[in-house]
């Protein structure tokens, strides 16, 4: 159980709440953390915006999700 | 983990490199992969030493644009998993290894949770030259919100002129 209580769509700020249909459409569900960082839509519009600038692959997909994964296993991220 | 192992299968990668990568026998990797996974750990260490024997390995494999490009992803990935650690996030279940998938309570009925239907699947990416559908939303947003910063400020100085004004 997470220690921060997540932010439903029409709670959050009426410029991204079209973020919950994306998530629902690409995952079949809305993110926990994703809902929690809704407090802060500055940060969130720059990891919208981080997202966007890196989409442009230049490295096999399987390359960077296998440092993705490690990445996560040696902080002890579960997400 | 769960949303990039998801993503991670979905780009053809295997449960045995899925689930091995989070341990420490690598034996299953390639060395290039072996070579992404080290820079991942010095990445994750602290304080975060990329060897020159490190980079010189890694710029034999990849060029420097591609360098930036991973080193970007898993900083951001680091960025990520550090704020979820603060609050205690938990797995949202996305993945699971093909070997007794359970279809969790909370997944729409009818979706197999270990192929997700996540439109990056990189054998289907539109081509890179195509305006990308979140370029659109940040262009349409951020010109709404100036849009809306500049009546403000005109607001701000009109209020702030009749106000001088009135002081005359």
């Amino acid at each position: 159980m997470a220690r921060i209580a997540p932010i439903e769509q029409k709670d959050a700020p009426w410029h991204l709440r079209w973020f919950y249909r994306v998530m629902r459409k690409m995952f079949g569900k809305e993110l926990a953390p994703a809902k929690a960082q809704m407090r802060l839509p500055g940060m969130m519009w720059g990891t919208i915006a981080m997202e966007t600038g890196l989409r442009k692959r230049r490295v096999s997909l399987r390359f960077v999700q296998l440092a993705k994964v490690r990445t996560a296993a040696r902080v002890g991220c579960p997400f | 983990m769960d949303i990039n192992s998801a993503v991670g299968r979905n780009a053809g990668l295997s449960d045995d490199k899925l689930l091995g990568v989070r341990g420490s026998d690598l034996s299953v990797f390639s060395d290039t992969e072996r070579l992404v996974i080290e820079l991942a750990d010095a990445m994750a260490d602290t304080p975060s030493n990329v060897s020159d024997d490190l980079y010189s390995r890694l710029r034999a494999q990849f060029t420097e644009d591609q360098l930036m490009y991973l080193s970007a992803q898993i900083a951001f990935e680091n960025f990520r998993a550090r704020l979820n650690r603060v609050f205690d996030m938990g797995s949202d279940d996305l993945y699971h290894p093909a070997s007794g998938a359970a279809v969790p309570a909370n997944t729409p009925s009818g979706r197999d949770p270990t192929r997700i239907a996540l439109p990056f699947r990189e054998s289907t990416l539109p081509p890179t030259n195509s305006p990308p559908y979140f370029c659109a939303v940040v262009f349409v947003s951020t010109s709404v919100s100036a849009a809306l910063n500049a009546s403000r400020c005109f607001i701000s100085s009109a209020r702030i002129s009749s106000n001088w004004r009135a002081t005359l």
